[in-house]
């Protein structure tokens, strides 16, 4: 292992008044799919993130060269950028306050060691599934994963500290050919460890999904009572919220949130945690990129406003506490960003909002949502597959049109229901949610 | 490093590999964001590592490591032989004829030679003029400089290396009005030297940004439903790369993922329509051999409006029993190299710009400019993608601005929907943006001339 005190001393000795290591050690194995297993790999890498300061100039460089000679220069050419960076008036120091939370659980010890020969009883059991949900369905393409990421933290007020994550993934797309027509279905799973994962469920589920989706028609467009899967609700609120709660957007003018601190902004059924300390669920770590201990920080309690996310940056700027929201790459500065958002179940099942919906769409899934819009809270997500509601009973399924409206509006005087249906991916977890008279775009 | 690939190629012969591909690279990006005013950020990246892919009894596998050392590289050309064992599908690869070569794209100015000073100053500049137009909140200017160098050893006898710069600067421009918040943003990037960024007023290209983005805030939505449209070149090189281009890659065709799988010759796309993939093309990216040292010479996929030819590497080639086109590509020496488009676009027409719109009576044309980019769906055939500022079309001439425009469809219709086909030509890449496809991204290069299409799916927001 590298001698990152001494890195961390040369830098002073260069003349940075203030420096900081993040090194990042991952690997990652994965198995890609098509009928069968079709390939494998092992990656691993380490990366050294390097960021000084002299005086309020900043710079940051990060390398995967780790030779004795790539990392010099790259500490040299640290110290050559911050000196050449004008000062930035809101710096006052790299995080002060370092510490960590202990988290049970979001380490798996045989995860972090599996190798791809590991891997293949649960990519068999995957692929095996599929037939189980519908006999003429056949898995098209997905992948099982598992990735590890061990993190060392240093600077000049404290360390190092150390962390370790590891998750494991599983991905399959089924297709079923009936009389020329084509129904796909695709579906996911992760876990901290691939001990957990459920192949078999998932499978079976996307064999039979892909049946359903043979017959679908194409949809008219016109107002719907629209319930999002929680599938769909996890693309979607990291993307709308995501941005909108991030103290830098709000400093810079750039978050439709701005001035809005313990204002109601969505439904009161609608309740948002950033999950980085709550073990249960993934995305949570003991300290954030910058050795701030994580927290489960409530940004909207029923419907409330409470805080936005911040890094030391955005903290210090505004005489506040980080809420260990700093998020980076070996190669970039950290901006405040949610470990896991988290929003939190209701009550009501997703057979009950069915029954609820006159002219309604189950949707199921969606592509493009990351193309909404943060900044002005325009929500934009085009269905590939939905099931459409009659008068409370599912009557076919369809696979294409655009739901367009203000996020803010979706959730807050639209929302009538919050299923009970908790899902957890590694961005967000969520369950399905029900709302009335959405528009939506097709023929 | 060269002679400790050639072990590594020697390490996978003894080990029983019949086929191994070994790609170094040396990689650097540097990037300047000024956010209001202030240099929020001068990072730069280094990388180097090695990638080793291995044939092993009929099995694919693959591993890296940048650890450069041979004790280092051995050891991953058994961890790809280990992930070979893992793997249960037999493959063959279409093996070619070694080809030897050295590439350099062409610059003036090399950017190792420009000062930080005179860096920093083209972006606080800019910066600066985009926050100067009235109604602007926030303005968020970057300029990016990526440095590539690949060098691959195959088995069969390739080496191959390119060196490339790729520069650009984008603006992004949050204009205020009456409690409404709009974003516009614009990229401009470049294969050459720093003289790309000398050579241009950049605070005038800021302040373009920061105005589209004034007068988008007080325009309309546009609206919904099937209208129809004139996509201007970077629409059309959008709608190609995430609606054809992704169907076109060897890997989804053969899988069966892609509604394309069977239809060789077959009319898929109205006459007019021809649409080739080219690793060198004036202002597109720079692909002259891919991940796998295969040369990339113009594909053409669609001639006149039938499918000819689909995009394949080694692998995918010999499934398809197609010619190897070059477009095995890896997002970096981490990863195995996977089918990618290079630069993907339509080839122009015969019409005149203005004779597209004039044949609109009412319906939009479509403008790339500030888009954020777009998905395909290319099981279910659908795509997305959103727009930048756009306007209406009245009587065949252009009519007010409209925002927030998402365009959806399928794949084939919008294809077969191409009503004319302009003689303008423009490719456009990105330092900025890459593309994705299996958790990794590549740059590239897309456009084509203006279009006119019937019945696009318009959703506004």
């Amino acid at each position: 292992m590298m001698d990152l005190e001494k890195i961390l001393n040369k830098l002073l000795s260069l003349g940075a008044s203030e420096a900081e290591l993040y090194l990042v050690k991952s690997r990652e194995v994965s198995l890609d799919l098509t009928q069968v297993i079709s390939k494998a790999r092992t990656s691993e890498v380490t990366s050294l993130g390097i960021r000084v300061a002299i005086g309020k100039s900043v710079a940051t460089v990060g390398t995967q060269d780790l030779s004795e000679k790539g990392v010099e220069e790259a500490l040299s050419k640290a110290i050559a950028i911050a000196k050449t960076t004008p000062p930035d008036e809101h710096w006052v120091s790299f995080n002060k306050e370092i510490g960590f939370k202990p988290l049970n659980g979001v380490y798996d010890k045989g995860t972090a060691e599996a190798s791809a020969e590991d891997l293949v009883g649960v990519a068999e059991e995957l692929l095996n599934s599929v037939k189980e949900g519908f006999k003429e369905a056949i898995p098209v393409r997905g992948a099982v994963t598992t990735s590890t990421h061990e993190v060392i933290y240093l600077s000049s007020y404290d360390g190092p500290l150390k962390r370790a994550e590891t998750a494991a993934g599983l991905y399959i797309m089924a297709k079923v050919e009936e009389a020329g027509k084509v129904g796909t279905y695709g579906e996911r799973d992760v876990k901290r460890s691939f001990k957990d994962l459920e192949p078999r469920k998932v499978g079976v589920e996307v064999g039979s999904r892909a049946k359903d989706f043979v017959d679908a028609t194409s949809l008219e467009t016109g107002d719907y009572d629209v319930i999002l899967h929680n599938d769909v609700v996890i693309a979607i609120l990291p993307v709308m919220l995501g941005p909108a709660v991030s103290a830098l957007n709000i400093q810079q003018g750039r978050s439709p949130l701005i001035g809005k601190k313990n204002v109601k902004i969505l439904s009161d059924l609608i309740t948002v945690v950033d999950g980085g300390a709550d073990s249960s669920l993934l995305g949570s770590k003991e300290f954030d990129d910058e050795g701030c201990a994580t927290n489960n920080t409530v940004i909207v309690d029923k419907g409330v406003l409470k805080t936005y996310l911040y890094d030391s940056y955005t903290a210090y700027r505004e005489g506040v506490k980080s809420t260990g929201n700093a998020v980076r790459t070996y190669s970039a500065s950290p901006t405040p960003q949610p470990n896991h958002l988290h929003l939190r179940p209701g009550d009501s099942s997703l057979e009950e909002m069915i029954k609820e919906s006159r002219k309604g769409l189950l949707v199921m899934s969606t592509i493009g949502e990351w193309l909404s819009n943060s900044i002005s809270g325009h929500l934009n997500a085009t269905i590939t597959h939905a099931y459409v509601i009659k008068e409370g009973e599912v009557v076919g399924t369809v696979k294409n049109g655009v739901i367009s409206g203000n996020f803010y509006e979706l959730l807050n005087v639209k929302l009538a229901m919050v299923g009970k249906d908790l899902r957890i991916l590694y961005r967000a977890s969520a369950p399905s949610l029900m709302m009335r008279e959405v528009r939506v775009a097709g023929k | 490093m060269l002679e400790l690939i050639n072990k590594a190629l020697k390490k996978a012969e003894i080990l029983g590999c019949s086929y191994a591909e070994v790609r170094f690279q040396r990689y650097s990006y540097e990037l300047l964001m000024a956010d209001n005013k202030i240099l929020k950020e001068h990072s730069r990246t280094f990388r180097a590592g090695v990638g080793v892919r291995v044939l092993y009894n009929g099995r694919l596998g693959f591993a890296s490591t940048n650890d450069l050392t041979l004790e280092s590289l051995e050891r991953a050309v058994s961890q790809a032989i280990s992930s070979a064992k893992a793997s249960k599908e037999v493959v063959e690869l279409n093996i070619l004829n070694g080809r030897k070569g050295r590439f350099h794209a062409q610059f003036k100015i090399d950017v190792d030679d420009v000062s930080e000073e005179d860096k920093v100053s083209v972006v606080l500049e800019a910066n600066k003029a985009g926050l100067e137009v009235e109604g602007v909140k926030s303005s968020v200017t970057r300029l990016g400089i990526q440095k590539d160098f690949r060098y691959v050893a195959t088995s069969d006898g390739s080496e191959l290396e390119y060196t490339s710069t790729l520069l650009g600067l984008s603006q992004l421009s949050i204009a205020y009005e009456a409690g409404r918040m709009e974003r516009v943003s614009n990229q401009e990037s470049y294969v050459a030297g720093w003289e790309f960024i000398k050579n241009r007023n950049w605070s005038e290209f800021a302040s373009e940004v920061s105005k589209l983005a004034r007068e988008t805030v007080k325009a309309h939505l546009p609206p919904s439903g099937r209208l129809t449209a004139v996509a201007d070149p970077e629409m059309v090189g959008l709608i190609l790369h995430e609606a054809f281009g992704h169907a076109s890659e060897g890997d989804l065709v053969a899988s069966g993922a892609s509604i394309l799988k069977g239809r060789l010759g077959e009319t898929i796309a109205s006459h007019q329509v021809s649409i080739v993939d080219d690793g060198l093309v004036e202002g597109g990216y720079y692909v002259p051999f891919d991940d796998e040292g295969n040369i990339k010479e113009k594909t053409v996929v669609v001639d006149k409006g039938v499918l000819k030819g689909f995009l394949t590497n080694k692998e995918t080639a010999k499934k398809l029993n197609l010619p190897v086109s070059g477009n095995g590509r890896a997002q970096d020496f981490v990863n195995p190299p996977i089918v990618r488009q290079t630069n993907f676009y339509m080839l122009p027409g015969d019409w005149g710009v203005e004779e597209l719109i004039r044949e609109v009576k009412f319906g939009i044309y479509l403008v790339g400019r500030g888009s954020f980019g777009g998905q395909v769906h290319t099981g279910a055939g659908t795509f997305t993608f959103s727009a930048g500022p756009s306007r209406l079309i009245r009587n065949g001439e252009l009519a007010e601005v409209v925002r927030g425009v998402v365009v959806s469809g399928s794949i084939l219709e919008t294809l077969k929907n191409v009503m004319g086909v302009g003689k303008d030509l423009r490719v456009r890449t990105s330092v900025f943006g890459r593309c994705g496809k299996d958790g990794q991204m590549v740059r590239v290069g897309d456009g084509g001339p203006h279009v006119l299409i019937k019945d696009v799916i318009i959703g506004g927001g």
